[in-house]
Formats: structure tokens, sequence, C-alpha cells
């Protein structure tokens, strides 16, 4: 879908960004030399499993991690022409929750628990945006309602504990979008739900980012989630973009070692019962000693000599869009049988 | 199912007391699970599946039901009298990492059963212990005296399996024992419990929130909403013909891989009711497309459509698909 990256300068540009954390036992490649483009009103979805990199990158982009030094970073944030990593602080804050919002995995821990919901809505409109105290009460109980919250004067006065998960992440979702962000980052949002809520408030995330033509990065470690709700995918393993490309694209034809990997693990619905599952062998590299060469190689089914010594840029094939980083990729087209079911 | 049955379960109704208020967590909880099958336990959270297994290894003793293993009754049995059985009945759990005690070794945490059991030859009981951690694909040398943290969460589960194996149990309960892991390591473990089933000859009673892993490792499935049952099936069947209309909107709540961004797909409306006050009549009545009259009125039974396909609900969905 190349319509949309005419002339616009893409919303979010992420150049060659590595946060490294110091830690006592030593330095953590946490993200390691990432770089991605975000159009305006596009979903990104990052996908990866535990550990590799991908909600800090997010908590990176939105500057929300630990100052005291222990934190280290390279590289270009430019949102909206303006590189993030270069702002104050007093800056930065102007564009925290009020261009960028960002909802979390646990919605009971992302909200203050003493607070009333509708206190916790108020507090972003009055104090972000400067409402009076009335329009802010009508406005957060239209913001509670968009999201499907029924009863919205009733729900304001209650609190966290008393909403299930499910509603607790819709108000999560409503205050991220009391300030109307042009980019929302959604990290994991619906992980700790189940999945017939999972459903519904993916739906939602869908409906208020078409709504508002915002971008979202959603972040997940479920393949299925990018499947269904991501224009484009980037396949995030032990700190780098081992593949970056369309969703549909990934899904027919995934180039990568590691993402073919990832999908045939994952066992299908379609699959009759006592399916072999490919598990991929072994576990993935100790951040803190990250080793030579390609990040999976010793987890890969393809491995040479060269995987070991050397470690392959995330590059775009020919005049494609499809990016990924591997000395021997799979063979074009190979694995498309397996988009079915 | 020709084999004999090794776990009979009948009327199990679990209560509890919360808020100054009984309420059934479960209710009438019929199944039977027949020696070398895996049965598979699949529900929302909330709806009952973790008290049920719970149930089976008398933990606590159910308020009303039978509970029967090996032709033996179970819910009448004191705490002494108990304690041979759970050799072999056993449990894993979805936390790998805290259902581990952090301060002992590997090595103690696996031999522990065995030396509750009395065992005191140190010999044996090491060579028993190596035997089990090397059949859940773990190298003694290197593990035994290490403790759980240095351990990742598919490793760890790898030990409480191991724990779990080494009184050579009949059946084991596995409480979503992967939903904790990622993918990759996920697929390593239900291989290894489908390794570990042929090889020791288990019965595994397998509890998920997760539909697709559920029917990869189970050959039956039931589908439980708020408390009881509402579809039992052998997993195929389950898959190409769900008959309740929960266990169709629960299939199709699945993000699967090729999925398209398609907005049809019919998302269960609403929430899983209070388990304090369900709703009069069918449990599922309040979220279902298809509920009319009937369904406030009487509570469907749980009833045979067909043989090996039992279903609580007036109006099943035909078998279409």
């Amino acid at each position: 879908m190349a319509d949309s990256q005419s002339n616009e300068p893409p919303l979010l540009e992420v150049n060659n960004l590595f946060t490294h954390f110091d830690t006592p036992r030593g330095i953590a490649h946490a993200v390691d030399g990432v770089s991605f483009k975000l159009e305006r009103g596009r979903t990104l979805g990052i996908v990866g499993e535990s550990g590799s990199g991908k909600s800090v990158l997010s908590r990176t982009i939105i500057d929300i991690l630990a100052k005291d030094g222990s934190v280290l970073h390279k590289g270009e944030i430019i949102f909206e022409g303006r590189d993030l990593r270069q702002l104050p602080e007093k800056e930065m804050r102007e564009i925290r929750g009020r261009e960028i919002a960002m909802v979390f995995q646990d919605p009971m821990s992302s909200l203050n628990p003493v607070k009333k919901i509708g206190k916790q809505i108020t507090e972003v409109l009055t104090k972000r945006l400067g409402m009076t105290k009335q329009a802010a009460n009508v406005r957060a109980a239209e913001l509670i309602e968009s999201v499907g919250i029924p009863d919205a004067e009733q729900q304001l006065a209650r609190f966290p504990m008393h909403l299930s998960g499910g509603m607790r992440q819709r108000v999560a979702i409503a205050i991220a979008m009391a300030c109307e962000p042009k980019l929302l980052i959604a990290d994991e949002p619906t992980t700790a739900l189940d999945v017939t809520i999972q459903a519904q408030i993916l739906d939602l995330l869908r409906e208020q980012q078409r709504e508002r033509n915002m971008s979202v990065i959603l972040i997940t470690h479920n393949l299925g989630i990018v499947s269904g709700y991501a224009d484009d995918v980037a396949v995030m393993y032990a700190g780098r973009i081992a593949e970056r490309c369309s969703t549909d694209e990934l899904i027919a034809h995934p180039r990568m070692p590691y993402t073919e990997a990832l999908m045939n693990s994952a066992p299908a619905l379609s699959d009759p019962p006592h399916t072999r599952l490919n598990a991929i062998p072994g576990l993935p590299p100790n951040l803190l000693d990250v080793p030579p060469g390609c990040r999976f190689h010793a987890r890969c089914p393809n491995v040479q000599d060269k995987c070991k010594v050397d470690m392959p840029e995330l590059l775009v094939e020919d005049n494609s869009e499809h990016s990924f980083a591997c000395w021997h990729p799979l063979a074009n087209g190979k694995a498309g049988e397996m988009a079915s079911g | 199912m020709s084999n004999a049955t090794l776990l009979e379960v009948s009327d199990v109704t679990v209560e509890y007391v919360t808020q100054g208020q009984r309420f059934a967590a479960i209710s009438d909880v019929t199944l039977d699970i027949a020696e070398g099958e895996t049965l598979g336990l699949v529900g929302e959270s909330g709806c009952g599946k973790s008290t049920t297994g719970r149930a089976i290894i008398q933990l606590p003793t159910p308020t009303a039901g039978q509970v029967k293993f090996e032709g033996q009754e179970l819910t009448g049995l004191t705490h002494n009298d108990m304690r041979p059985i759970r050799q072999r009945l056993q449990i894993i759990f979805q936390d790998p990492v805290s259902s581990l005690n952090p301060r002992r070794r590997v090595k103690d945490i696996v031999a522990e059963p065995l030396i509750i059991d009395g065992l005191k030859n140190t010999a044996e009981i090491d060579r028993k212990v190596r035997e089990v951690l090397i059949a859940v694909g773990m190298d003694p040398d290197i593990t035994m005296d290490r403790r759980p943290h240095q351990f990742s969460g598919g490793q760890c589960q790898r030990i409480c399996i191991a724990r779990a194996l080494i009184m050579e149990p009949k059946l084991i309960v596995c409480d979503e024992p992967v939903s904790a892991l990622d993918v990759s390591v996920q697929a390593q473990i239900l291989n290894l419990l489908e390794d570990m089933k042929a090889r020791y000859g288990l019965t595994l009673l397998f509890i998920s929130h997760d539909l697709a892993v559920v029917k990869n490792i189970s050959d039956r499935v039931a589908v439980m909403y708020l408390g009881k049952f509402c579809e039992l099936a052998d997993s195929e069947r389950i898959y190409q013909a769900p008959a309740h209309p929960y266990t169709a909107g629960l299939m199709a709540t699945i993000p699967e891989i090729g999925d398209k961004a398609i907005d049809n797909v019919q998302a269960l409306a609403g929430e899983i009711p209070s388990p304090l006050n369900p709703p009069s009549g069918c449990r599922f009545r309040t979220r279902c497309p298809c509920a009319q009259e009937k369904c406030v009125a009487d509570e469907p039974a749980f009833r045979d459509i067909e043989p090996g396909h039992q279903v609580a609900c007036h109006f099943p969905l035909l078998a279409s698909k």
C-alpha cells in the first residue's frame, strides 16, 4: 500500500536507535540499532517475544525510562520534524500524553486505584487542555461513552477496582484519547484480557484510530493480533528488527527464518489434534552478552558460517517495501501456502 | 474411548462465601476421563476451570458431588488417606517461577516428593532425579545445584513437570501450564507434555483459556461458562461443528495468523456476569446472539445431541460448518 506515503513526511521516523541499560552485571542491549517509519493514520504492529526489546523501544519513544544515567541512548526519534531526543524535558512533557499517548498492558496498575475514574479523566482535560471543571466533566462523560462504557455518568464516580479488566482498559483508552493524540502506542493492550474482551478492545482501538486518523504502534507477542489489526509489521528479535513489511506480505512471504519459525510454533485451530508443534529450539540470546553475527543464528535452521560472524543489516530487497536482516533468507514465495487457515 | 475410566467426576459443586454471600464457583460439573486420554477444559477467567481442576485433587474438597479416581471415592477421605493417592494425582500450575521455592536447589525441589514418600537411599534419589530431569530435557549436571531464578520461565516449567513426574503419577492436572510462556517456548512445553504422556502413560486434564492450544493437545474438549459446562465433544468435532453459541463465539474471536482485517467478526458483546448473581435460565443468555424467551425462563440441561457430543443449549447451532 504505497499510496499513503507519497509526498507527506512520515509522522514518526526512528533512525538507528539504541537503548542500553547499565546494570550491575553489564550493559544490556535492549534496543540495538532500530529504524522504522510510521505514516499518518496507519497501524504498525511490533511483534516479538519477551525480551525482544519491543516495550523498551516504545518507552524510549515516549521517553519514560529512568533518567538517572543508567539508561544510555543513541539515535534519532523524529516526530513531526522534531527530534524528540534533543527536546528539553519541558517540551517533551507537552508532547507526551498530548501528541503521543500510551496504553499499557495492565489497566489496574496504569490507573490510580485511589482516584475516581471521572477525576482521572478530567485531570487530563483541565491540566493539559486548560478546560474548566464543568466542561471537563461533560467531555469526560462523552469520552467514557465513546469507548463503549454504559451509564457514563455513574461510572465516573466509581473507582478502578469496581470495574472489570476490560472496562478498566476502556477507561485507559479514554484517558489516552482525551488530548486527541496523533500517535497512540498500545503496549500489549489486551494481553491481560480474555479473548472475547480482547476482540472488543482491539475493535475499539481500530474504531478510535479511524475516527481520528491517528497513527498506532501496536505492540504484541501475538502474530494473530498483528495479522488482523496492523497495516505494517516489524518483527523484533533480541533488540533488533529482523523483518519489516506490510502485514499481508509478512504472512504470505516471510523471508527471515525467525518470522517463519514464530508463525509455525503457534498451534493453529485448523490443525488436527496432537499435531506436533514446530518449537524453536533453545532460548533467545542473553542481552548482556550478545553473540556476534546474526542474533538468531544459534536457533536458526538455515545457519551458515557467515551468520556466526557477520551481523546482517535490515535491508530492502529490490524495489519492494519488504526488508529483512538475513544472509540466507527464505526463497520469495516459498511460504505462501502457510497463510491459509 | 475404549479405555477404562480413570477419573469420574459427578455433580461436583464448589461453593465459596464472599461478601457474606454463598455462591457456587462451579455447579453440577460431571465429566469422566479415560485412561491415556487428554481432556481439555477451556473458558474465560472466572468460569470455574481452575476450581474444577482443584476440586479433582481435593484442594479444597468439593461442597457436593463425587470424585472417583481409579475406582476410589476421594471426597470423603481424610488428609492422611489422601496422601498416598496424591502421588498418582499431580498438578502443574500456570506460573512456574512462583510455584518453585526460590531458596531451594533444583535437585531438592524435584526430590522432595520422594523424600515425603519416605525414600531414604540418597543414591536412589539421585538416580531418579537425574533420570526425570533428562526426560524433561534438562542436563542434570548443570541444573541440579542451581536455584529457580537461574532459569527461564520455560525451563522452570520443565522443572515443575519433572517434580510432577517423579512419583510416576497416573493423572496430571495441567492448570494453564503454558499461558505465561512465549509462543516458541510454549510449543516446546506442549511437545514435551505429549512426549511425557507417551513415555509415562499419563492421562491429562489440560486447563487453558486458549482454544487453539487446547485443541492441539486434547482428545476431547469441554467448554465452561460461569461455573457450568456448556459443551463437551471430541476436539476436532467441537472445532468443526460447535453447537453452543458461546463455543462458536469464542472460536470466532481468536486472532489467528492469516486473518485479514475484517470488521464483521461477531465479537461476543458484553462481559461474563457475576457468579454471585447469575442470570436466570441459561447463564449465557445475556451475551448470546440467539437468546429467546425460553432461555430466560428455563435453564437448558446438559444433554447429548449426538453420541459423545453434549451441549447445554435450547437452540444448539446446526452442524453445518
